[in-house]
């Protein structure tokens, strides 16, 4: 029984971290909006403004983490500790995450027809 | 002499929302633009100048009608038209349209990046400060946009919208949020866009400005009236 409640209690602290992770990367994106209209104005394709994007938000919510989650992956492995696998887990469920913040602002950004100004 | 049309709408109308919702901002607007020509587009707020500037800049599509660039109709293809909004247009606004958080000089080579062939980076940054200094902005290449008054803002917009040599400058109200003295200074800069043989199309409620321009259209709900 408390093993369950230990499961659920993670599950729900995973879950707030994950929708607090997802509200903060929307939020600089719907900053950073009026720039990529004026890219499109100027010229951007979908694909300039998809590649844009993508690379933003992989510097702000991919890169850091999963080089930080490396090193530690590399610390637990040298020094022999249990599961060091976690942290490929939680590589993995950032990448999705990534992924998934990556579409829905290019669909975000796309859906609006209003471009330049 | 011949007169070479370059930018040309055959009833364009632009609907905005459906149902009770649903407005008509352009209701069947034929015109044509020449090489070098300077036009005023008058008419109340909410007459649909801005709508209309932009679907003529390509930047919204319209529902009916169509857009012809140099004798080609312009189709649907989102590559095609951010290719032609890239080389064949400049954009210049009332809320100068800059990202406040790069440097001037970003700001400005924001048409090179797109351009096709991209331009070196040494001709990209040359190109840059050159179109900068024609418009007595060298000295601001580094600063940060946001550090600058709202004249020197609209003056990045008409270096950015000149610095990819277009052949149509689009002005949305470009002096709407300027003072008298600045503001003139703003107009006669874009004037001078017509000795570089491109055309210019103001949007403006502004008399003293439409004075200066060769012709003046006016609009009203949404129909071209002169």
């Amino acid at each position: 029984m408390s093993s369950a409640m230990y499961i659920v209690g993670t599950l729900g602290f995973l879950a707030l971290v994950f929708a607090a992770f997802v509200s903060s990367a929307r939020l600089t994106m719907r900053q950073e909006n009026r720039a990529f209209k004026i890219r499109q104005m100027y010229g951007a394709t979908p694909i300039h403004i998809s590649l844009r994007i993508g690379g933003f938000l992989a510097a702000v919510a991919l890169v850091p983490q999963v080089v930080l989650l490396f090193l530690l992956l590399v610390f637990l492995l040298v020094t022999g500790a249990p599961a060091p696998g976690a942290t490929l887990w939680v590589m993995l469920a950032l990448i999705l995450t990534f992924v998934f913040l990556w579409f829905s602002a290019v669909r975000e950004v796309r859906a609006q027809e209003q471009i330049g100004w | 002499m011949s007169v070479k049309t370059i930018l040309e709408a055959r009833n364009v109308s632009k609907v905005y929302g459906s149902g009770r919702t649903q407005v008509t901002a352009v209701r069947g607007v034929s015109l044509s633009i020449s090489a070098g020509e300077c036009v005023a587009l008058m008419g109340p707020s909410g007459s649909g100048k801005s709508t209309l500037l932009r679907v003529l800049g390509l930047i919204s599509r319209p529902t009916e009608g169509s857009v012809i660039i140099q004798g080609e109709e312009v189709g649907d293809g989102e590559c095609r038209r951010a290719r032609l909004r890239n080389r064949f247009f400049g954009y210049v606004h009332q809320e100068f349209a800059i990202i406040e958080n790069e440097t001037v000089e970003r700001n400005v080579m924001i048409p090179l990046q797109y351009a096709n062939p991209k331009p070196g980076r040494q001709e990209l940054r040359s190109r840059t400060r050159l179109v900068l200094e024609q418009v007595a902005l060298g000295w601001a290449l580094k600063k940060n946009a946001s550090q600058l008054s709202g004249g020197e803002r609209q003056r990045i917009a008409i270096a950015r919208a000149l610095v990819n040599d277009p052949v149509v400058v689009l002005a949305d109200e470009p002096t709407a949020a300027l003072d008298g003295k600045t503001a003139q200074e703003i107009i006669t800069l874009l004037l001078s866009i017509k000795e570089r043989g491109a055309a210019v199309l103001f949007a403006t409620h502004d008399d003293r400005v439409a004075k200066q321009c060769d012709r003046i259209l006016r609009m009203i709900d949404g129909r071209l009236v002169e």
